[in-house]
């Protein structure tokens, strides 16, 4: 009687244990937070005010921190020129709206000047795309 | 002069006390209107503070757990306390800003001055910066739920998530750039029966947390491969405003998280209610919150809902390039994705421009897909014995540069939205009434089922090949005998078959756990323990029928068997074909060898069919052949299936 109480319950722990499925946690998948490094972080600076120094700081941050997060897609769209994440990192470089299409072609033709190499870092590409913008 | 500086201070004191004693007696009157027209109780104030209604008696209580969220020591389960603590701090002055009322609870603060009239000459003058750059950077004026479908293979994730995204309108920001919130336990990375048990009392706290859409989109489109659905609200820019004070409120503060009622989707339609007090979402997700049930009670409410936008997953998207191709191209970029072949392949040169980019363009998107599955160790079934290029840095680099050098737009195929969304297909909860025959004997047969869908429910708005079901009890009143018995309960049982193509190559995979009758004669069908697992693939054949073969294991416990196991191995073929959209057809065939604790082989075969009435009601017919322990015999239902 006892033992097949005791088995039952293993059963019910068994379900129980698959229960953990339901959870969300504010854990990052491993992967994630390879990509994402310190981007956890991004929410901190939403408080604090800004001098005009001070603004183009953070821009030059939120800059990194979107090409850290997205570095294979903003990639992938400048190769073929267009793409979602492409138009978010013109909007981040401040590009004028009529220039947006001359961006996309820029980066486009210069893609191994942006990318000169496979392991090209996202510090990297920044100053690429710095120097490729100031033609605009 | 000696005599002056002691009637400068008494001047000073009486008018400090004069002004003290005038403030004391505006509280007193405020306080005094408070109580007249009992505020504590009104809305507003009930869904500030997440007052809801105790398990077990009459009491209110706050669904929030940690003290510092509550001024009076009372204030978890006393709104007038709470109510009364809050006005009278709200005339404190304090050093720091972010300590004063005023800051810190805005909404409760912004809410008390207008319902009182308060005049805001009797306030402390104070600067809540820290709160007025938070809002402008945020700078919402629009509010998104935005909702992950669930993927059964990923532990975390099978019910779905939601989270809100705050939009900027009238400017082209683009959505990736917008501030989200999340709700989620902190469970530092445990797992686990721990892990199952205190997500299920409550064991861990749940906070909210904002990062960037983009972030968002990259966990759960790309790394998750995830579709994600969002649902663009009716919010207006005062509304927003009031759920972004709340949200303030909240953000430093914990409550504990309960997988099953107090969970992320709960917890986001506080934010709503706070937005619009008059939207009653939580008392109807008092006892569970299914992520899907609570985006069916927003999208629900007539007005509410603006607009949907679909955005695949990456599976998506290289299942959908790879239609555009034929086999042979598909082949190619496959190939191309793995390293197998180089670009300077003729296979690959004698295509045309267009030919080219199309195959570059899904072997890019492929290989990317591998490195995150890889990075993710998401398990796959390698079935075609290639070689998969360690260099995959490199390897993308190559591909995209051949892509930039071909100035060609994209093509990319415009992903058509699945017909039904995750809001449109039936609700969770079902309840089954059967009429049956198991040789010799007929009965009647009530099933129940808590969550949430099996793979012959109607499929609108689910994703395919996804069976998830938890406690399950069934009660049977035998017709011949006039006598009542409880049949069983399934505890859990999930069933995970994606299909499996060129591409995408998951394994299929299910897991049970149950307490059911088996049937040695007629006359003696014992409960027992019944665990089970297995593992197989999935194949989409004809559009419309998914086809899947396991290998199983089973464990029995009983006092039927000897030393009370019972160990099977053996394996599971089964169809599931949407004949129409309202008609689901199944066939099925198992057998399993008992090696240990009984030595006999069972098996049984049989069909399903399911016909939809509407989205709410279907009925279920099916007839089995089985042997379980002792002869073999054959059942045949009909039941009719009603969603909750």
């Amino acid at each position: 009687m006892i033992n097949k109480f005791l088995y039952s319950v293993v059963v019910i722990l068994c379900a129980i244990s698959l229960l953990s499925s339901c959870a969300v946690t504010t854990e990052s998948t491993e992967a994630s937070s390879e990509t994402f490094g310190n981007t956890s972080d991004a929410s901190t600076d939403l408080t604090s005010s800004t001098s005009e120094k001070d603004e183009e700081d953070k821009q030059a941050a939120r800059l990194l921190r979107y090409v850290r997060a997205n570095f294979d897609r903003i990639r992938s769209d400048i190769a073929v020129g267009e793409g979602e994440h492409l138009a978010t990192l013109a909007v981040l470089l401040d590009i004028d709206e009529s220039k947006t299409h001359q961006f996309y072609q820029l980066s486009k033709s210069h893609f191994n000047e942006l990318y000169p190499y496979d392991e090209t870092t996202p510090e990297q590409l920044v100053k690429h795309l710095g120097h490729l913008t100031s033609h605009l | 002069m000696g005599a002056r500086v002691p009637l400068v201070i008494y001047v000073v004191l009486h008018f400090w006390t004069s002004f003290v004693n005038a403030n004391e007696a505006y509280i007193q009157l405020l306080t005094n209107e408070v109580r007249a027209r009992k505020l504590w109780n009104d809305r507003n104030w009930q869904v500030l503070i997440h007052y809801s209604p105790a398990i077990f008696g009459k009491n209110i209580t706050s669904l929030i757990d940690d003290q510092s969220f509550f001024i009076s020591s009372a204030g978890k389960n006393s709104p007038q306390a709470e109510l009364e603590a809050t006005l009278r701090h709200l005339f404190k002055s304090e050093i720091k800003p972010q300590k004063s009322i005023i800051c810190r609870f805005p909404a409760r603060a912004a809410w008390l001055i207008k319902e009182l009239e308060i005049s805001r000459q009797r306030l402390p003058s104070i600067n809540c910066s820290k709160l007025e750059n938070w809002l402008k950077n945020i700078n919402a004026a629009g509010i998104t739920l935005v909702f992950p479908v669930s993927v059964l293979n990923s532990p975390a994730s099978m019910f779905g998530h939601t989270f809100l995204r705050f939009d900027r309108k009238g400017e082209k920001w683009p959505d990736l750039l917008a501030w989200t919130v999340s709700y989620a336990a902190r469970s530092d990375r445990e797992r686990g029966l721990g892990f199952a048990l205190k997500g299920l009392l409550g064991g861990y706290h749940g906070w909210y947390s904002m990062t960037p859409y983009y972030e968002r989109v990259k966990e759960y489109s790309d790394i998750e491969s995830r579709d994600i659905w969002e649902y663009q609200l009716t919010f207006n820019q005062m509304e927003v405003r009031s759920l972004l004070l709340h949200l303030w409120e909240l953000l430093p503060v914990y409550s504990d998280y309960y997988f099953i009622d107090e969970n992320c989707a709960f917890q986001l339609l506080t934010l709503l209610e706070a937005a619009k007090p008059d939207l009653d979402l939580t008392s109807q997700f008092f006892w569970d919150a299914a992520p899907a049930e609570t985006v069916r009670a927003i999208t629900s409410i007539p007005g509410l809902l603006k607009r949907v936008n679909y955005r695949p997953a990456s599976r998506q998207i290289i299942v959908a390039r790879a239609k555009q191709l034929t086999e042979h191209e598909q082949t190619i970029a496959r190939k191309l994705a793995t390293g197998e072949i180089a670009l300077e392949e003729k296979q690959f040169v004698g295509y045309d421009l267009l030919g080219k980019v199309k195959i570059l363009e899904l072997a890019y998107e492929y290989a990317a897909y591998l490195e995150l599955a890889k990075s993710k160790k998401r398990p796959r079934l390698n079935l075609f014995n290639s070689t998969v290029q360690d260099d995959r840095k490199t390897l993308l680099h190559q591909l995209l540069l051949a892509r930039s050098q071909l100035m060609t737009e994209s093509r990319q195929p415009a992903i058509i939205p699945p017909r039904f969304r995750p809001d449109q297909g039936h609700s969770g909860h079902r309840i089954g009434f059967r009429y049956g025959f198991e040789d010799p004997l007929q009965f009647l047969q009530l099933d129940f089922r808590w969550a949430y869908h099996d793979a012959f429910d109607p499929s609108s708005g689910y994703i395919k090949g996804a069976q998830l079901e938890f406690f399950k009890p069934a009660i049977r009143f035998y017709l011949n005998k006039d006598r009542v018995q409880f049949e069983g309960i399934d505890l859990v049982n999930i069933v995970s078959t994606p299909e499996y193509n060129n591409f995408i190559q998951p394994f299929s995979w299910e897991v049970s756990a149950a307490v059911k009758r088996y049937r040695f004669d007629q006359d003696h069908r014992p409960l027992m323990g019944d665990f089970k697992a297995g593992f197989g693939i999935s194949y989409l054949l004809w559009e419309d029928t998914l086809v899947s073969i396991f290998a199983n294991m089973n464990a029995k416990i009983s006092n039927e068997f000897n030393q009370y196991v019972a160990l099977a191995g053996g394996g599971r073929i089964e169809t599931n074909t949407s004949i129409t959209d309202s008609w689901q057809s199944g066939l099925y065939g198992q057998i399993m060898r008992y090696y240990q604790g009984i030595s006999l082989t069972s098996y049984r075969y049989g069909s399903i069919q399911r016909l939809s009435i509407n989205k709410n009601n279907a009925v279920l017919l099916n007839i089995e052949q089985t042997r379980e322990f002792g002869r073999a015999f054959l059942t045949a239902g009909l039941s009719w299936q009603f969603y909750f």
